[in-house]
């Protein structure tokens, strides 16, 4: 998979060895490397899955599959600069199937549904408008399957396009775009309930 | 409503102790696969030596003398295997190696028909000691070295031959050279029996090393045409120091023993960059992890210092130059020397106000010095 590292969000540059030199070490197995990625994305890993997940309980573990995912299939990384971007694929992916395991369980009874408080989860310093904007997506999105939800997420939060969607799921756009137009009519029908 | 401001308002609650925890359990979790791993490699290296020493049994009775592996084929596949012969000799074959052993009295040949294998060889009076691979064929009287053929880019094969300690006479037709530790020498492969490496006993490393002995100008890594007896000259410290393939090899070297787990090797070749090639661009990060190797496996905080200093030295901009400024800080500390680690600290907190390794830096040192 070749990934962008075009997203304004979620590429991070600072000082100290290029994220192409760490891949280069972390490729060959050095533990100082890894460390060094998973410090310098550690932050957007865990901002990302949150708003993905908003579940303050699995966000450990989809953050240390995800970096874990990452660091076993380096090899695999084309452009080894584009670590931040890859990464982000493999959180959307990797919360893609907690999310839809975790929707499976609730339908079979298996898991009750933990309900999302946002007082709790949203930043203190929320401004009111964006507290209430953010209240009615996830009403709705809770109730999405998870590939809707994940797209809605992706689309609305993280401000990706159709295009970028698809490529950090490994879907095709027309896929992205039909379960983009399911999930924004269940908001714009939903939405209001909330 | 943007999505940028959706996004400022979700942010996971982070700290430190929690990041150090999810980091702590990636590293576990990392190890994990590879304890799986080491089972089929001990289990091939304990299959290889159960199968030696079964065929040595059926021959007459395992021995202690080196005698005994008389006949024995040693074969590696996906893995390497170590050995060790009965007088103390050492063998590490590296995978894809095929060597058979011969011995009889005053005299043991090892012969590689693949691959290649490091000797860490006994001296023995009037014992010979002899491994050939094509054409080159290495007399050795106590001696650590290593022989393995090599593939080039362009196809060609080599035989290369380097040096860990002792001392090597090389010859090719007219050209002689003299491999130090640390040195490496490689021919074009032939089947031929024209080349020859002879192990000196290990004398003074100084007149292993004076220029007298240098050879003609060092060989690059070049295709060789087939079937020619290119010069073949060794690396001296005389040599000057631009870019070269034996740098390379030298580094490549270091890195592989490195990456096997033997850390002095792997030292003693970044050692031998440095004091070869000091000014070849490899240096700064052969300084680097010899300080890295020194701090974490040889236990010799004292001399990464002086290490990492080099390293932090050469290392112009970016790339590892944050790393070894705060593996100094940390070398600092363990040698117990308190003002020197302030300062260390200092300078990489100046330098890398919010460094990749901030936390654990300003951690150092002692509480009271935090700024």
């Amino acid at each position: 998979m070749v990934v962008r590292a075009s997203q304004p969000a979620l590429t991070v540059s600072r000082a100290g060895p290029s994220d192409a030199a760490l891949v280069l070490s972390a490729r060959a197995g050095e533990r100082w490397a890894q460390e060094a990625l998973f410090r310098r994305h550690a932050m957007m890993a865990n901002n990302l899955a949150h708003r993905l997940l908003l579940s303050d309980s699995d966000l450990d573990d989809l953050v240390q599959d995800s970096f874990i995912a990452a660091f076993e299939s380096l090899d695999r990384l084309v452009d080894p600069q584009a670590f931040a971007s890859w990464l982000c694929s493999i959180i959307v992916r990797t919360a893609h199937k907690r999310l839809r395991r975790k929707r499976l369980l609730e339908r079979l009874g298996l898991l009750r549904p933990s309900p999302v408080d946002l007082d709790v989860l949203a930043t203190r310093s929320t401004p009111p408008d964006v507290a209430t904007e953010l209240r009615k997506l996830y009403a709705v999105v809770q109730r999405l399957p998870a590939e809707e939800r994940v797209v809605l997420l992706l689309r609305r939060v993280e401000g990706l396009t159709v295009g970028e969607i698809a490529e950090q799921l490994g879907r095709s756009p027309a896929t992205v775009k039909r379960r983009l137009e399911r999930a924004h009519a269940k908001l714009e029908r939903d939405g209001g309930k909330s | 409503m943007s999505a940028t401001n959706l996004q400022g308002a979700l942010k996971a609650r982070l700290n430190e102790p929690r990041l150090a925890r999810q980091w702590a359990r990636i590293a576990t979790r990392l190890d994990a696969p590879r304890m799986r791993l080491r089972w089929p490699v001990l289990a091939l290296g304990l299959a290889l030596v159960g199968a030696v020493a079964a065929l040595l049994w059926v021959r007459g009775g395992a021995s202690e003398s080196a005698t005994a592996w008389d006949g024995a084929v040693l074969e590696t596949e996906g893995a390497g295997s170590a050995v060790l012969l009965g007088d103390g000799s050492r063998i590490e074959l590296y995978s894809q190696t095929k060597l058979s052993v011969h011995t009889s009295d005053g005299e043991t040949r090892l012969t590689l028909q693949r691959g290649g294998a490091s000797f860490d060889v006994t001296h023995a009076e009037g014992r010979s000691f002899r491994v050939s691979l094509g054409s080159v064929d290495v007399k050795v009287v106590g001696t650590r070295f290593s022989v393995r053929e090599v593939q080039l880019p362009s196809g060609a094969r080599h035989v290369e031959v380097a040096v860990a300690r002792g001392l090597v006479e090389a010859s090719s037709g007219a050209s002689v050279a003299r491999l130090g530790p640390g040195q490496s020498w490689s021919v074009p492969f032939k089947a031929v029996e024209s080349t020859t490496v002879a192990m000196k006993p290990p004398p003074a490393p100084a007149a292993a090393l004076s220029p007298s002995a240098a050879p003609p100008a060092p060989e690059r890594e070049e295709p060789a045409a087939a079937g020619s007896a290119a010069p073949a000259s060794p690396r001296s410290q005389d040599t000057p120091a631009p870019p070269s393939a034996d740098a390379k090899q030298l580094f490549e070297t270091a890195n592989r023993a490195r990456a096997a787990g033997n850390a002095s090797g792997a030292a003693e070749g970044y050692r031998a960059l440095l004091d070869q090639y000091p000014r070849d661009p490899r240096a700064a990060l052969a300084a680097f992890e010899l300080g890295r190797l020194q701090m974490d496996r040889l236990g010799q905080p004292a001399q990464a210092i002086s290490s990492l200093r080099r390293a932090v030295a050469s290392s112009s901009g970016g790339g590892f130059r944050e790393d070894a400024m705060a593996r100094l800080v940390t070398a600092h500390a363990a040698t117990g020397a308190r003002a020197a680690c302030l300062r260390a600290r200092g300078a990489y907190l100046k330098q890398y106000p919010n460094g990749v390794h901030r936390t654990t830096v300003q951690a150092q040192c002692g509480a009271s010095g935090l700024p």
